[in-house]
C-alpha cells in the first residue's frame, strides 16, 4: 500500500512565530498612514500568509493560499466541471455531500481535492491554525500587559 | 475382408462411399479428422488398437481448446484484480473500473484473493472489484475521521461521520473567526508601543526550541534582516512562541537567540517558493486546552 498517511509534523512555532512578527513591525511602521479597518485586513492577511509560509509548500492549502491569496478575495482554484462532478458521485450520502462541500469552502484548495486528502489537509490546516491563533493571542496579551 | 479392401483401393477411390461400406476401416489417412472422429465415437467393435490413434488425430483441436480457453480466462481474471489491486493509485483509475464494471463477471473468487497483496475479501462479503476498491477507499477515510478526532477537542465522544463532519466544520471555522477577531485587535493597538519587551520576557519561562531553532538556522541563509532591528523582536518572539507551552522547561541560551537574530531575511519581498525546501523538525507537541480556556476568557 502506497504511503497515504503524511508524516504528522507539529507545527513549527518559531517559525511562525518569526515570520507574523516580523510582518507585524512592517505593517506597524505603516500604521499612519493605513486605517484600523485596512490594518486588520491587512493582518489577518499576514497570518494566513505566515501560517502557510511555515508549512511549506507541500500541501495543497498552503499552496492555494499563497498563491491564489485565498481568505482575502475568497478565489481558489476550481476544477473543471467534469471531475468536480466525478468527485461529488463518489459520495451518495446528500448530508455528506453538503458537508463535503462546506468543508471544501472553508479549507483553502479543497475544491481541487477528492474526499480522503481533502480530510488529511483539513488535519494539517488545523494544527496550523491552532498554532496561528495561540500566537496571536500571546502577542496581544502582551499588548495589554505592556500597556 | 482383405480382398474387399483391396479391390477399394486399387479402383476410383470414393472415400464416401469407402466409408460407406467400410465403418470400421478407420487407418486411411485419407479421411477427414473429424469424420474419423465421429466414425471413431460410433464404433464399440474390438478395433480398440487403432481407436486411440485416430482419436487423437480426430480430436487434434479440441485439446487445445480448454487450455485456450483457460488462458483467456486467466488473462481477464489478472486484468480484474489488476484494475482492483489498484486502489493505491489514485482515484482516477475509479473510472477504470467502472468500466471494467462492464466486464464478465469473475466468479472464480479463490484465484482472485490469490492475487491480491493488500486487500482481502472477507467472507462473506462482495468480492467485485468495484466494491473492494470502495471499501479500501472508505477505510482510507474513518481512517482520516480518526486522526481528526484527536486534532479536534470535544470530539472523542462522537461518533458517526456526519456527526464528526459537522464537528470539524465548527471547529475550522471558529478558528478562522478568531484569526479575524484577533487581527482586529492587533490592529487596533497602539502602533508606537515597541516590540522590544525583554523586560516581561526574563519573567517568563522559555522552553527549550533546539530543534526548532535549528530548522530556523538551517532555512535562513536565503534571508537578511536589519539586525539592530529586529533583535529585539527575537527576544518577544522566543518569549511569545514559548509562552502558552506548560511542563518541564529550560532557559532558552541568549547566544541561540543572537545568532538567530543575525539571520540574514528578507521573506515578503522574495517569492516565497524558493525558500520551500527546508526541514521541518517535529516540536513537542503543544496542549490544544489552552487555547480553549483561554478562548472563553476573551469572548
Amino acid at each position: 500500500m502506497h504511503n497515504n498517511k503524511y508524516l504528522k509534523e507539529n507545527p513549527n512555532q518559531p517559525l511562525l512565530a518569526y515570520h507574523f512578527i516580523q510582518a507585524l513591525t512592517r505593517i506597524n511602521l505603516a500604521a499612519h498612514t493605513t486605517s484600523t479597518k485596512q490594518r486588520s485586513h491587512i493582518i489577518k492577511h499576514a497570518a494566513y500568509v505566515s501560517m502557510a509560509f511555515a508549512a511549506g509548500n507541500k500541501r495543497t492549502w498552503t499552496h492555494a493560499v499563497l498563491h491564489n491569496r485565498f481568505p482575502i478575495k475568497t478565489r481558489f482554484h476550481r476544477l473543471s466541471g467534469s471531475r468536480r462532478s466525478f468527485i461529488v458521485s463518489l459520495s451518495r450520502n446528500k448530508e455528506t455531500l453538503h458537508q463535503a462541500h462546506l468543508l471544501r469552502s472553508l479549507v483553502p484548495g479543497g475544491h481541487a481535492m477528492e474526499f480522503s486528502s481533502l480530510l488529511m489537509e483539513t488535519a494539517n490546516y488545523i494544527q496550523y491554525l491552532t498554532a496561528q491563533v495561540r500566537l496571536m493571542q500571546c502577542i496581544v496579551e502582551k499588548f495589554d500587559m505592556h500597556v | 475382408m482383405s480382398s474387399s479392401i483391396r479391390r477399394e483401393v486399387s479402383s476410383d477411390w470414393d472415400p464416401l462411399l469407402a466409408m460407406d461400406h467400410n465403418m470400421n476401416f478407420i487407418g486411411s489417412s485419407g479421411f477427414p479428422p473429424f469424420i474419423a472422429g465421429v466414425v471413431n465415437s460410433s464404433n464399440d467393435d474390438g478395433r480398440n488398437d487403432q481407436v486411440p490413434s485416430l482419436s487423437c488425430f480426430g480430436l487434434v483441436d479440441s485439446p487445445e481448446f480448454p487450455s485456450v480457453a483457460d488462458n483467456v480466462k486467466g488473462k481477464k481474471r489478472k486484468g480484474i484484480t489488476d484494475f482492483g489491486a489498484s486502489h493505491s493509485r489514485s482515484p482516477v483509475t475509479k473510472s477504470q473500473q467502472k468500466i471494467d464494471e462492464k466486464k464478465p463477471k469473475n466468479d472464480n473468487a479463490d484465484a482472485k484473493k490469490e492475487d491480491y497483496i493488500h486487500v482481502r475479501a472477507k467472507r462473506g462479503q462482495a468480492t467485485n472489484s468495484h466494491s473492494l476498491a470502495e471499501r479500501v477507499r472508505r477505510e482510507k477515510i474513518s481512517e482520516r475521521m480518526r486522526l481528526l478526532q484527536d486534532l479536534v477537542p470535544g470530539c472523542n465522544k462522537l461518533t458517526g461521520k456526519a456527526m464528526m463532519l459537522d464537528e470539524i466544520i465548527n471547529y475550522v471555522q471558529s478558528l478562522q473567526r478568531q484569526v479575524e477577531f484577533l487581527s482586529m485587535k492587533l490592529a487596533a493597538v497602539n502602533p508606537e508601543v515597541n516590540f522590544d519587551v525583554e523586560q516581561i520576557l526574563s519573567k517568563d519561562i522559555l522552553q527549550s526550541q533546539d530543534g526548532g531553532n535549528s530548522a530556523a538556522l538551517g532555512f535562513g541563509q536565503a534571508m537578511t534582516i536589519p539586525h539592530q532591528q529586529f533583535h529585539g523582536l527575537m527576544q518577544t518572539e522566543m518569549g511569545i512562541c514559548n509562552m502558552p507551552s506548560s511542563g518541564g522547561m529550560l532557559r532558552l541560551n541568549n547566544p541561540e537567540i543572537s545568532q538567530m537574530a543575525q539571520i540574514p531575511t528578507n521573506v515578503w519581498d522574495q517569492d516565497l517558493q524558493n525558500l520551500v525546501p527546508m526541514g521541518f523538525i517535529g516540536n513537542p507537541p503543544i496542549e490544544s486546552k489552552e487555547m480553549n480556556g483561554s478562548m472563553k476568557a476573551e469572548l
